[in-house]
């Protein structure tokens, strides 16, 4: 009798354990899932600033709104860890578009032929 | 005082020196730059007579203009200048007709654009003299890139065959910011292969990019709007600026965008006194 309450007993523990290392690998799942949103959001709030200013300069890349768009359906997946991808490299393409409009803006009288 | 002469000597030489130095920057003296223009490619191509120039691609490689020759035994753009002919006599709703709009009756203008209009401040093209036309005269305004308004260019283009390019730059700071915009935008990398116009139509006319021939810049806007056998259409001048923009993964601007006409003026100024042969027929 003893022994089946200390076999009920353990067998108890080792749920409780499982359950509870489920339950904080879910939380931990669901914290981390909420991270990448938010950073996702970041990334993206940066690209579409970016965007904006290669635009007015208008050294814009064709690959920033395709990648943009990218961003965006892998979001609609809730697949925020591709979307951030994408939104990064959209965020570098602006970025690129702005360093090269700033650059040509004093080199391109090199190549006027003299 | 002796000090003081000699210091007034020194500014006057360097100011001189300074002001001799901006005329030689590319921006400040159109027609200098125009002439610079010029030469470079009558050195690059010796055995090409300057007329030539408004052939694009065909002179420069005699196999592709052979070829064009034969296309333009039954040119592809003649169905587009009698539709453009019929465009531009027919009368609006309140019985004016797009002649009413320019001069000489729109016969024989062609040349003459684009121009700059000191009123509004801006670069004037033809095909946005059309839609200020239609707009004057209570009609809708056409799309910029093909279709009607490219016919109707078409026409008043090969009413002008033969008259030289005669674009003017007028000596008023406007019009000079105008040309250096458009003189920039022509010589300015862009896109993520990092090209300029001039990098594939200056620096490297007359060599091929995979199985194409890049033709000068040099007579470039005289035979526009262009039927272009990939387009299967005729187009205007700023469609194709957009293809070229895209073709380097540059996002092209609106056609009659402000960049794209100061460019177009740039790049007409560069080619005075070059016939104008439009509309053309290219690959």
């Amino acid at each position: 009798m003893i022994n089946k309450h200390k076999k009920i007993t353990n067998n108890c523990l080792i749920v409780t354990v499982f359950m509870t290392a489920w339950l904080g690998l879910c939380g931990s799942a669901f914290a981390q899932g909420e991270n990448m949103e938010s950073s996702y959001k970041q990334t993206l709030g940066l690209a579409l600033q970016a965007n904006e200013k290669v635009m007015v300069l208008e050294h814009q890349w064709t690959t920033v709104p395709v990648l943009l768009k990218q961003a965006e359906d892998a979001a609609g997946e809730k697949d925020f860890a591709r979307a951030n991808e994408f939104a990064a490299e959209a965020l570098k393409h602006a970025e690129l578009g702005i360093e090269q409009a700033e650059q040509q803006g004093q080199r391109w009288v090199n190549a006027v032929p003299r | 005082m002796k000090y003081l002469l000699g210091a007034a000597c020194v500014c006057i030489f360097f100011v001189q020196t300074l002001q001799a130095a901006d005329k030689n920057m590319p921006g400040i003296s159109p027609a200098e730059d125009q002439k610079s223009f010029v030469e470079y490619f009558s050195k690059r191509f010796p055995s090409v007579p300057f007329q030539e120039f408004g052939n694009g691609i065909y002179a420069l490689d005699e196999g592709q203009r052979a070829q064009w020759e034969e296309i333009e035994q039954f040119p592809p753009y003649e169905f587009a200048v009698d539709a453009g002919k019929a465009l531009f006599e027919t009368p609006f709703a309140n019985g004016k007709s797009y002649g009413s709009c320019f001069e000489n009756g729109g016969i024989g203008v062609r040349q003459d654009y684009p121009y700059f209009d000191s009123g509004s401040g801006q670069v004037k093209t033809l095909e946005l003299a059309i839609n200020e036309c239609r707009e004057n005269n209570g009609e809708k305004k056409l799309k910029y890139k093909k279709g009607d308004i490219a016919a109707i260019s078409a026409y008043m283009a090969f009413t002008s065959r033969g008259e030289l390019l005669n674009v003017k730059v007028p000596d008023e700071p406007a019009a000079l910011a105008a040309y250096q915009d458009g003189m920039q935008f022509y010589y300015e990398k862009r896109g993520q292969l990092n090209f300029s116009c001039a990098d594939c139509h200056v620096q490297n006319a007359g060599q091929n990019i995979r199985a194409d021939s890049l033709s000068a810049a040099l007579g470039h806007p005289t035979h526009f709007p262009v039927y272009r056998s990939k387009w299967g259409e005729l187009g205007t001048l700023h469609r194709r600026f957009g293809g070229c923009n895209k073709n380097v993964r540059a996002t092209p601007l609106d056609a009659q965008s402000e960049s794209y006409r100061n460019l177009e003026y740039f790049l007409s100024y560069m080619s005075n006194g070059l016939e104008i042969n439009g509309p053309g027929a290219r690959k």
